[in-house]
């Protein structure tokens, strides 16, 4: 059984269709990279998949059930990092992650935050309050959060943004351990180097020259 | 890992212990405040208090058949009139929201959304009925309602206020949903009143007394319980999209409403509305060209959103209502009022040209040619909306002194520069704040009061022949300034 299906997903701007009849199936394990120029329909993609945006046609499957973000269960198997996190500003970064734990009743949510800190490199900046971080710190503290909690799907925008040569290389271990671990994987990048190691498919959007 | 999430009053239990200790004023500065505040609310309760009674006197005195019919329908105008507002704003904001944080670290986890959203949803039900019926109430006293019915309309302004929220709650999850029309029922509703005011039909009501009158509690009541009981229901169903979309007008509204600045707030709005509808259909029509090109482009305007015309027209109705009641003259500054807000949506050339030079550059124009050419369309509409009123006014000449009025109040709020936090301050108990920033507020009423003062004195020829001279020289003004 597929983890994730995509039937015919069209969205459309009045009379300029920015997917037209999409189709493609994830199974676990799996990652497919969506690549493609700017505007080419990559966030739109990921954004009707999370249901964040309404696709003009076509359905989303997840385990051969309707996706609908509104359910519990899909919740608790789907970690999204998309352009629309945000923090609060008078919690630390550890309280995020803490949040983020509890409230998916991990066993031990101390320990876990605190080697996920580790894994991203964000222990020293743990107390620290989001508006005191860099941009790189931020999109850490954005990847931590998916760390912290169960996940069966990863959608993942642009995972590689604000990250230095060294995080890249970082995240693409990430992705590729948490591809051996069972998860599914449907990430936009415009990273040649992330695509080569991580992507079992590539999906083309757009008719541009594309970097894959 | 159990899989069963924990419940909000965890999650929110949570945060709180974090959130503990961080307040950073001290005791001391915490109980002026709450000393102010009570200071302010006796201060303010009591000149509100005193000014009902006077006004309930004032109103007493009238006993004419037409009067006592205004006075008998107006509580019931003014609560149709606060819920089509109501209603207009929920749509608006939502009615129901989450921060952005909320949304990405609380909402997409799997805490029951429904229980997240309950404390929200009824504390806002509560809020708008007690608000409704303080309103409902006050307008009933003054108007010299009996106070056993004053009961009665206040609760069932109450209940349907609270019927009107649930409603939009309802129907926040649903593009498509019968329980959207709420907003237009409710504007119709206070439309329709109006016209029957206008229309001198209540001009024999007598203030209604009797127990009969409970009947309107009575019926309302037991509707709103079952939407709001509807609305409950569905809490689960929102989708964190709709949840969030409202967060960020409401945080964009506010910031500019502290600075005092409504146009800004305008600017808000105006970029939510348009970022909604996301996409339209270009049309390349053959105009004019230079400056007059932006004719063009609010005739484009028009012709996306036909509804707000019409709702210029209608806005015309409270004239009769006015005249009805035997306002007179003081019909005048009110439809100035009334004209420069319903004008507002044709609003945007003018003031995108106004807030910053940019585009003003790039149209190749002097700014006073630009603002000319934005001015040419709402100047049609708001003579034609001041000839509306001609049949209501105690002079003919008034009827194109409302329309010039409008614009002229209109064109001074919407070229409002932002305030200039370099200019001279003044201290106040919220720091130091720059003077143009307490004119910002009055922006606009200003020069409606201004050009309706000589029609106030002298409700003929002479009085429109001034009023009319002040506008134009007021729109000559705001036009030709660098």
């Amino acid at each position: 059984m597929s983890l994730l299906r995509v039937s015919g997903l069209s969205r459309t701007y009045g009379e300029h269709a920015v997917l037209d009849g999409l189709d493609l199936t994830l199974e676990p394990g799996q990652a497919i990279a969506l690549t493609g120029a700017n505007g080419s329909g990559k966030s739109t993609l990921l954004r009707c998949v999370a249901g964040v945006d309404e696709p003009t046609n076509g359905e989303v499957l997840l385990d051969e059930k309707a996706y609908d973000e509104r359910s519990a269960q899909v919740r608790w198997d789907v970690a999204t990092l998309l352009d629309d996190l945000d923090l609060f500003p008078d919690l630390a970064v550890v309280e995020h992650l803490d949040l983020l734990a509890h409230a998916h009743r991990v066993e031990d949510p101390t320990g876990t935050v605190d080697s996920v800190l580790e894994e991203v490199g964000l222990t020293d900046q743990a107390s620290q309050l989001p508006g005191s971080l860099s941009s790189g710190q931020r999109q850490r503290l954005a990847l931590a959060s998916l760390l912290v909690r169960p996940r069966r799907l990863l959608l993942l925008d642009e995972p590689e943004q604000r990250l230095d040569a060294e995080g890249v290389g970082w995240l693409a271990g990430l992705l590729a351990r948490e591809k051996e671990a069972g998860v599914g994987i449907l990430f936009a990048s415009h990273h040649p180097a992330v695509v080569e190691a991580v992507a079992d498919e590539v999906v083309r959007l757009g008719s541009s020259p594309d970097i894959a | 890992m159990s899989n069963e999430a924990p419940t909000p009053a965890e999650i929110r239990g949570l945060i709180r212990s974090w959130r503990r200790g961080r307040a950073t004023a001290p005791w001391g500065e915490m109980l002026y405040q709450a000393y102010l505040g009570l200071l302010t609310v006796l201060v303010y309760g009591s000149g509100l208090v005193s000014a009902v009674v006077n006004a309930g006197q004032a109103v007493a005195a009238c006993t004419g058949q037409t009067c006592v019919g205004t006075r008998t329908a107006g509580p019931v105008l003014v609560v149709l009139i606060w819920l089509a507002l109501g209603a207009a704003v929920l749509r608006l904001l939502g009615p129901l929201m989450a921060s952005p944080a909320t949304s990405a670290m609380v909402l997409s986890t799997p805490v029951d959304r429904g229980r997240w959203l309950r404390r929200q949803y009824w504390a806002m039900l509560v809020l708008a009925a007690v608000t409704a019926a303080a309103l409902a109430a006050l307008a009933a006293v003054t108007a010299g309602w009996p106070l056993s019915t004053v009961g009665a309309l206040a609760l069932a302004a109450a209940a349907l206020a609270s019927m009107t929220y649930a409603a939009g709650a309802v129907a926040q999850s649903r593009t498509r949903s019968v329980w959207r029309m709420i907003g237009p029922i409710t504007a119709l509703a206070a439309l329709a009143a109006l016209a029957l005011v206008a229309a001198g039909i209540t001009s024999g009501f007598a203030p209604p007394a009797g127990e009969r009158w409970w009947l309107a509690p009575a019926a309302t009541a037991p509707l709103a319980g079952t939407v709001a009981a509807l609305g409950h229901r569905r809490l689960g169903e929102l989708r964190r999209r709709d949840l969030t979309r409202g967060h960020g007008l409401a945080n964009g509204l506010s910031g500019a409403l502290a600075g005092l600045d409504t146009a800004l707030a305008y600017d808000v709005v105006l970029q939510h509305t348009s970022g909604q509808r996301a996409v339209v259909r270009p049309r390349r029509p053959r105009g004019p060209k230079g400056p007059l090109a932006l004719v063009t482009a609010d005739v484009i305007r028009l012709g996306r959103a036909p509804l707000r015309v019409l709702v210029l027209a209608a806005a015309v109705v409270p004239a009769y209502a006015l005249e009805e009641a035997g306002a007179g003259a003081l019909t005048v500054p009110v439809m100035v009022v009334i004209g420069f807000w319903a004008a507002v949506p044709f609003g945007a050339g003018l003031r995108v040209l106004s807030r910053s030079s940019g585009l003003v550059r790039l149209l190749g124009a002097r700014s006073w040619q630009l603002r000319l050419g934005a001015l040419v369309v709402p100047t049609a509409l708001l003579v034609a909306y001041g000839l509306g009123c001609l049949w209501a006014l105690p002079h003919p000449l008034l009827a194109p002194a409302v329309g010039l009025g409008a614009l002229a109040a209109w064109t001074r709020w919407l070229s409002a520069p932002p305030p200039d936090y370099a200019s001279v301050m003044v201290s106040t108990p919220m720091g130091a704040m720059p003077v143009t920033l307490f004119t910002n507020a009055a922006r606009g009423f200003d020069i409606a009061g201004l050009v309706s003062i000589p029609t106030l004195f002298a409700p003929d020829a002479t009085g429109a022949t001034i009023s009319l001279a002040l506008s134009a020289i007021t729109l000559a003004v705001l036009v030709a300034r660098r």
